[in-house]
């Protein structure tokens, strides 16, 4: 399902059967789930599996009960004709792709069961995957988790409208976190490496986001400098020993 | 694997009804990935990022159900 196709808006339908988890799934098969789908026969169950098939969130599916239905009943107070359970399902696609779910769907067939956490920090968005499967979606230095990133950040920039965008960051494993910590030590001591030989030390050309880390781990160095050299994919950082004023003495 | 190309092609393409991903099995699975002409530019990328990043997730994917897959675009 190309979600492009697929523009927003309300769509519902209404089913009568037996007991009201199958006029559930029968008004969820006309909105288009497959008959196959279905696991989870609980009417919770029913509305999950709905939602997952439908690419959209559970708060986005709308459930009327217009009859709870009854069992046709023989016995001591006479005979109850059985009335058949009635729900109307009505779903809400939403206009806009969002990333998180674009990520989720991506992670989803590359055969990877992996949960979303999003959190919106300033001009980003953080989307973290928790899994078992880090390793796989991290990569070798970070390989496949930038390119996941690349990707999710490119289709936002293509779908939406929204003037205001924000980058989207993929996390995994607390990868970024640790890539951090690991530029800034790194940062430090190729600071010391240059305080100590006097001359300037050029880094590996690294993303402008890896190279803002560096520049700040070092702006408070009162003995380096750092500045960035080249241009597009093979700017580096180079840091460089401060030419200091040697007052007279 | 296809339909993961086919659904990261699709959201990075203007035309995704012309999207077209035909397998090959073999030691390597081949995936020959063909879009309308003037989408080929951005699957593509400036300097071959995009679909570099497209096969590094492919082969992601691949590595863990222990295969190999391959990536071509054909025009």
């Amino acid at each position: 399902m190309n979600p492009n196709t697929n523009p927003g808006g309300v769509s519902f339908a209404e089913a009568e059967a037996d007991s009201k988890e199958e006029a559930l799934t029968l008004a969820f098969e006309e909105l288009g789930v497959d008959p196959d789908a279905w696991t989870d026969e609980t009417f919770q169950g029913i509305q999950e599996t709905a939602a997952e098939e439908l690419g959209i969130e559970l708060e986005d599916i709308t459930i009327q009960i217009l009859s709870e239905g009854a069992q046709g009943l023989v016995g001591l107070g006479g005979n109850l004709p059985s009335r058949p359970a009635r729900v109307r399902v009505s779903i809400e696609r939403r206009e806009e792709l969002l990333p998180e779910d674009i990520l989720d769907q991506i992670v989803y067939l590359m055969g990877i069961d992996a949960e979303i956490y999003v959190d919106d920090r300033d001009d980003e968005t953080h989307l973290t995957l928790e899994t078992p499967d880090a390793a796989i979606l991290i990569g070798r230095h970070g390989r496949t988790l930038d390119a996941l990133q690349y990707l999710v950040n490119g289709m936002i920039r293509r779908v939406s409208s929204d003037s205001e965008r924000r980058r989207i960051v993929v996390n995994a494993g607390q990868y970024r976190e640790k890539r951090e910590d690991m530029l800034i030590e790194m940062a430090h001591q190729l600071a010391r490496r240059a305080r100590a030989t006097g001359r300037e030390v050029e880094l590996e050309p690294m993303s402008p986001r890896d190279r803002r880390t560096v520049h700040l781990a070092l702006s408070d160095d009162e003995d380096v400098r750092t500045f960035s050299r080249n241009v597009g994919q093979g700017r580096a950082v180079v840091v460089a020993p401060r030419d200091r004023y040697v007052p007279d003495s | 694997m296809k339909e993961l190309i086919e659904y990261i092609v699709k959201l990075l393409v203007d035309s995704p009804d012309e999207v077209q991903v035909t397998e090959y099995e073999g030691r390597t699975i081949v995936y020959e990935l063909s879009v309308a002409e003037a989408d080929i530019g951005k699957v593509i990328g400036r300097q071959g990022r995009t679909v570099h990043a497209i096969r590094t997730v492919l082969t992601a994917a691949a590595a863990r159900q222990n295969k190999r897959a391959a990536l071509e675009i054909i025009e």
